[in-house]
C-alpha cells in the first residue's frame, strides 16, 4: 500500500492507494491514529487508486470514524469504486460514512465549521 | 476435480500475501476477470486471518491452501490443523447497527460468506478444512 498525506486547508486527506489487506492495515492505521492523536478533526480518507480492501482495512475505517465522533470532528471518504465500493456496500458500510466523488467535492463537505 | 496450484506455510500474517497471491493467480487462470478474482482473494484472506489470528494453541499452526476446479467450479481448499472452527456456524453481523454501534472486526466471515457460492466446513484427522466454491464464468 501507498500512503499520500496531504493538506487541503484545513482538512487532511489520507489518500490509501494499492491494497489495503490484513498486512497493510496497520500502516493505514498508524496514520488515521496519528491524525486522531493530534486532536484532528477534519479527516478526509481518498481512496482513488485503492484496488482491494479486506476487513482488516474496513476496520481502519471505522476506527477512524470512531475517533473523529469523540474528536467532534468530520470525516469523509471519497474515490470508492470497483471493488472496494462492492465490499462497503457488501458490508453495509457506505451509508454509514459521507462519501463523496472526489477529493474537492469530500473537501467541501468537510469546509466550514 | 484438477489441482491447478497449492501452497503450504505457517499459518502467521506474514505468510497471507504470498496465500492470497497463490489462489487468485490459480483464479485467474480458471477464467475469472480481475473483479472475481478481486473477490476470491478476499474470500482467501478473511478465512486464512481467522486461522493466523485465532487457530494457534500455544504451537504454530500450519496451513495449506489447494485450488481445484472441475467443468463448473473452482474450489480453495483451506486446511489448518490448529484448534476447531468452523466460521460457517457465525452468526451474520447486524447489518443495521448504526456507525456507533458495529463492533470493530467481526465482518470478514461474513465477508467471505457473501463472495462465495459455497462454503463448506468438515473437521477431518485433527484438522480443519474450509472449502470456498466458485462458480466458473460460463463460455470457456
Amino acid at each position: 500500500m501507498e500512503l499520500v498525506q496531504k493538506d487541503i486547508a484545513d482538512v487532511v486527506s489520507l489518500n490509501f492507494r494499492g491494497r489495503l489487506d490484513a498486512s497493510t492495515a496497520a500502516q493505514a492505521e498508524e496514520a488515521v491514529r496519528g491524525f486522531l492523536g493530534s486532536g484532528g478533526r477534519k479527516l478526509l480518507i481518498n481512496l482513488t487508486g485503492l484496488e482491494y480492501i479486506s476487513s482488516a482495512g474496513l476496520r481502519v475505517l471505522l476506527i477512524a470514524s470512531k475517533g473523529i465522533k469523540a474528536n467532534a470532528g468530520k470525516l469523509a471518504l471519497c474515490g470508492l469504486s470497483g471493488n472496494v465500493k462492492e465490499v462497503m456496500d457488501i458490508s453495509g458500510l457506505t451509508g454509514l460514512f459521507i462519501v463523496a466523488e472526489g477529493e474537492r467535492e469530500a473537501a467541501a463537505l468537510l469546509a466550514g465549521d | 476435480m484438477g489441482l491447478i496450484a497449492a501452497k503450504k506455510a505457517a499459518a502467521e500474517l506474514e505468510n497471507l500475501g504470498a496465500f492470497v497471491a497463490c489462489a487468485s493467480a490459480a483464479a485467474r487462470s480458471a477464467g475469472f476477470g480481475s473483479s472475481r478474482a478481486g473477490e476470491i482473494e478476499l474470500a482467501v484472506e478473511e478465512a486464512l486471518t481467522n486461522v493466523c489470528k485465532y487457530a494457534g494453541r500455544g504451537a504454530p499452526v500450519q496451513a495449506a491452501l489447494a485450488c481445484t476446479e472441475d467443468a463448473s467450479v473452482f474450489a480453495v481448499e483451506l486446511v489448518d490443523d490448529g484448534k476447531p472452527f468452523d466460521p460457517t456456524s457465525l452468526p451474520d453481523p447486524d447489518m443495521n447497527a448504526g456507525i456507533e454501534d458495529r463492533p470493530i472486526g467481526g465482518l470478514g466471515v461474513f465477508l467471505m460468506k457473501r463472495v462465495c457460492d459455497a462454503v463448506r466446513y468438515r473437521r477431518e484427522d485433527g484438522r480443519n478444512v474450509l472449502r470456498l466454491e466458485f462458480r466458473k464464468p460460463a463460455g470457456r
